[in-house]
């Protein structure tokens, strides 16, 4: 491990020692906006604005976030996101499996090329699609509402790519073996094939909450009363409002939004990283 | 019981059980590709005939030609956002694909430990909502009070910079933002990439006495070409899209940059 010490390499040494310098100074560049953020919106707003800069917060003044949450329906905010991200998220999973499982295994005339078609849109820029599904949002009456928010974002291309990927990996064996004992598809699907592809949708799973606690352009097309808005809509109306100039309230708003996307990638952090790893090998 | 598949009773069965499987792999493409025609397809072909079309979103839309895409070549508004966004592109692309190869080899050094660490370090921005993330620069931005303006002041004497107001530094402020917001994720994909590299094609290159560079050169650098060029793919793509950073860091308006 340390081969370079123990042959008195001292250059070997030094080197090693210059990478994890370079590793740890970018880590700090990493960490420390975040950490910046967070003692501001322990300041008051006379020390957040001190020079030279006040590095931890005297007094601490955590009322900075409790006045935020109510400059703003935040816990309605709040509401909202974490239901169209877990309804978003546990339907797209499905649907993604479901698809996925379709085109993995069973054989039916222009499977591999309705997959194509499947990837294929994920070529589409979205900003292209915007008037358009706008508009046959509103004559449908879909404007401004959750199942707007939620459904039109279902089926999701690269989730049925990555399940398609991941099922072609589960053995046929079983699902005939189910056949064989009379069970029906879609419980050979339910019992038999998604109980095996967990690692593929704990991985999807994450990703989906994640880019939907953080989507922003779509629930600030699609909602326009205030009791519809997300977290991220409220941001942007916090970083609007006339209290722009207000930034430890700011940065209390910040890491009210980022805190909840941070913890769930922090608490299953071994799944993101091997989810990526499933899509960029692949890739 | 009979024999299966026996006779003209077992070849009705067969093309029974034929349909009927058909059916199962219907049902469960059913809900996805009718939702990816409804919201996806239909409204990309709609986007292209509108283009051609004069419409008010309320009243029929009216057949126009080329009109609209004329207009667009002698409107300036759209000159200047679009080379923005290329000089951006250009700017972001080779800056966050070189840092996270940079940072990837490093952290594939068998010898070096707390890989997971520093991994996890690099990704949390990435999870961040840029509303959230642009929230945080705009502050560090801040002509009269960031931290960026205080500690150059402090430092060296720099006087005070316009990061996000000046029409020659909004740009490259906005690529420093994004690679911090993005490069982990390139690092872990890059990751991925390093570790399908079978390991014989290092010892045979040591027992042959090959150096750190040439083996980067030789074996890590054209073995990672398709990793490569996934994340210099995914990269072009993304930041054509950048929409959130830039409407909560700068406004709709923003500096305007004059190109000749």
């Amino acid at each position: 491990m340390i081969a370079g010490l123990e042959r008195g390499n001292v250059p070997a040494a030094i080197g090693k020692t210059l990478l994890y310098a370079l590793l740890a100074i970018l880590g700090v560049a990493t960490f420390f906006p975040l950490l910046w953020a967070v003692s501001t919106s322990l300041k008051t707003e006379e020390n957040a604005i001190a020079i030279p800069p006040q590095w931890i917060p005297d007094p601490v003044r955590p009322e900075n976030y409790t006045e935020t949450w109510e400059m703003f329906p935040f816990e309605r905010f709040y509401f909202n996101t974490a239901l169209i991200a877990i309804l978003g998220t546990v339907g797209a999973v499905l649907l993604s499996a479901m698809a996925g499982y379709a085109l993995a295994k069973y054989r039916f005339r222009g499977s591999y090329a309705l997959l194509i078609a499947i990837v294929a849109t994920m070529m589409i820029p979205y900003w292209i699609n915007l008037v358009p599904v706008y508009t046959i949002l509103a004559k449908i009456g879909w404007l401004d509402t959750y199942h707007g928010l939620i459904i039109p974002r279902l089926a999701r291309p690269f989730g049925i790519f990555l399940m398609r990927q991941y099922m072609l990996t589960v053995h046929s064996d079983y699902i005939d073996s189910g056949r064989v004992d009379g069970a029906s598809e879609f419980s050979i699907f339910w019992r038999i094939v998604l109980p095996q592809c967990t690692p593929a949708l704990a991985a999807l799973s994450i990703f989906f909450f994640v880019a939907d606690w953080n989507s922003f352009m779509w629930p600030l097309i699609v909602t326009s009363s205030l009791d519809m808005r997300t977290v991220t809509v409220g941001l942007s109306l916090l970083a609007g409002s006339p209290f722009r100039t207000a930034y430890a309230h700011q940065m209390a708003g910040a890491t009210i939004g980022a805190l909840p996307a941070i913890a769930v990638f922090l608490a299953l952090q071994r799944y993101f990283t091997e989810g990526i790893s499933l899509t960029g090998i692949k890739g | 019981m009979t024999q299966p598949m026996a006779g003209a009773h077992g070849l009705m069965k067969r093309r029974w059980y034929q349909d009927y499987q058909k059916r199962a792999a219907f049902l469960f493409l059913f809900p996805s590709v009718a939702l990816l025609f409804v919201f996806t397809v239909i409204p990309f072909f709609a986007a292209i005939v509108l283009s051609f079309t004069q419409w008010d979103l309320l009243s029929p839309p009216n057949w126009v030609g080329f009109q609209n895409y004329e207009r667009l070549t002698i409107d300036s508004r759209f000159k200047s956002t679009f080379l923005n966004t290329l000089y951006y592109v250009v700017g972001y692309v080779p800056v966050v694909t070189i840092v996270s190869l940079l940072v990837s080899l490093i952290i594939n050094e068998r010898w070096l430990r707390g890989k997971v660490l520093f991994r996890t370090l690099y990704y949390i921005p990435v999870v961040i909502s840029p509303v959230a993330a642009a929230m945080v620069w705009s502050w560090i931005y801040n002509p009269a009070y960031g931290f960026l303006n205080t500690v150059l002041e402090g430092l060296f004497g720099t006087p005070r910079q316009f990061w996000v107001s000046d029409a020659r530094l909004a740009i490259p402020s906005l690529i420093v933002m994004t690679v911090w917001q993005t490069f982990g994720f390139n690092v872990v994909i890059f990751l991925a990439g390093l570790l399908a590299i079978p390991s014989e094609y290092y010892e045979a290159a040591m027992v042959d006495g090959a150096s750190k560079w040439q083996q980067i050169r030789r074996i890590t650098l054209p073995l990672l070409a398709p990793t490569t060029v996934l994340v210099v793919i995914m990269s072009i793509i993304t930041s054509f899209q950048v929409f959130d950073q830039v409407l909560i860091i700068g406004g709709v308006q923003g500096p305007r940059r004059r190109w000749k």
